[in-house]
């Protein structure tokens, strides 16, 4: 590939970006490219040496913050025309409260993750404090009987074996919401990048 | 090396390359190359972190009937060089405590 069509496939990678990055950007690779040939490397070795554009051009894209790909995405292709303009303040009472429901949807399954891992961890702790209870009254309450006593010593054993299972439990499954989290994140941003030809 | 631990790292070398005078991308990624792997594409996006956050500064240059970016380093960056070597003395405490309770594995 040459340095003039690696260029072009990058600058029609982040067409979706602000005018003044996908320049700067191009420049930088452009200015990369020409010191490696200066340097000596045969101008294709190059191109191939920076890796795939697609590849360059995704990292840029995930790089890049929400809000920017979000305007970028819901630009019009030919900018703001009038139609587009009168089409949009018509169309307000349709799709602002279908982006809010979206958006508060999005904000609901993440916060609902949050809640299940507090939930988790609450249980662990509630089950710790009535197991030290239990074994607590049992070992003070020894003037009962012994049956009273071992029966609560015996409880109080089992929950405070449990704590331990749902702790471990409750950890496996933080960190599966956690990454999961961060999955969803990466895939909602991944709607905004435009696809190849959009 | 751990890509948490190089991530931390990258940013201070690219300082500390302009430290030893102003550079321009490629010469850069010449420099590091023997110390640390750094990409074309890994490189842009800490050059602009470094340029918002006003380490160093950009001017262009003609060379060869093109422009070239030079970039300079500022006070802050040579700032953000110190504060790496005084928290690297933390890290050689905490190295040194790792070290010892590996002994004999």
């Amino acid at each position: 590939m040459t340095k003039e069509v690696f260029l072009r496939e990058l600058a029609r990678g982040l067409q979706q970006l602000p005018a003044e990055e996908v320049q700067r950007q191009k420049a930088y690779y452009a200015e990369m490219l020409e010191d490696m040939m200066e340097d000596g490397i045969p101008e294709e070795d190059a191109v191939a040496k920076l890796g795939d554009v697609s590849g360059i051009v995704e990292e840029i894209l995930q790089d890049t913050p929400l809000p920017v790909l979000v305007k970028s995405k819901i630009r019009p292709k030919k900018g703001w025309t009038v139609s587009a303009v009168v089409v949009a303040v018509l169309g307000a009472p349709l799709w602002i409260p279908l982006v809010l429901t979206a958006a508060l949807l999005v904000f609901s399954v993440f916060l609902a993750m949050g809640a299940v891992i507090v939930a988790a961890f609450a249980m662990v702790f509630a089950l710790a404090v009535a197991g030290l209870v239990i074994l607590f009254r049992g070992v003070t309450l020894f003037t009962w009987g012994g049956s009273y006593v071992a029966f609560s010593l015996g409880c109080g054993l089992l929950l405070l074996g449990l704590t331990c299972l749902s702790f471990l439990g409750a950890k496996y499954a933080a960190a599966g919401l956690w990454r999961s989290g961060k999955w969803l994140f990466r895939a909602i941003k991944g709607m905004f990048i435009a696809k190849e030809g959009e | 090396m751990n890509a948490q631990l190089k991530k931390g790292l990258l940013d201070v070398c690219v300082l500390s390359a302009l430290h030893r005078g102003e550079s321009y991308g490629y010469k850069i990624l010449k420099d590091l190359a023997p110390y640390i792997d750094l990409s074309e594409s890994t490189l842009y996006p800490i050059l602009r972190r470094l340029e918002a956050g006003k380490c160093l500064k950009v001017h262009s240059v003609e060379h060869e009937g093109r422009l070239r970016k030079m970039y300079t380093i500022t006070e802050i960056g040579r700032q953000q060089i110190r504060e790496f070597l005084e928290d690297w003395k933390e890290v050689e405490i905490i190295y040194h405590y790792i070290e010892e309770g590996n002994i004999g594995d």
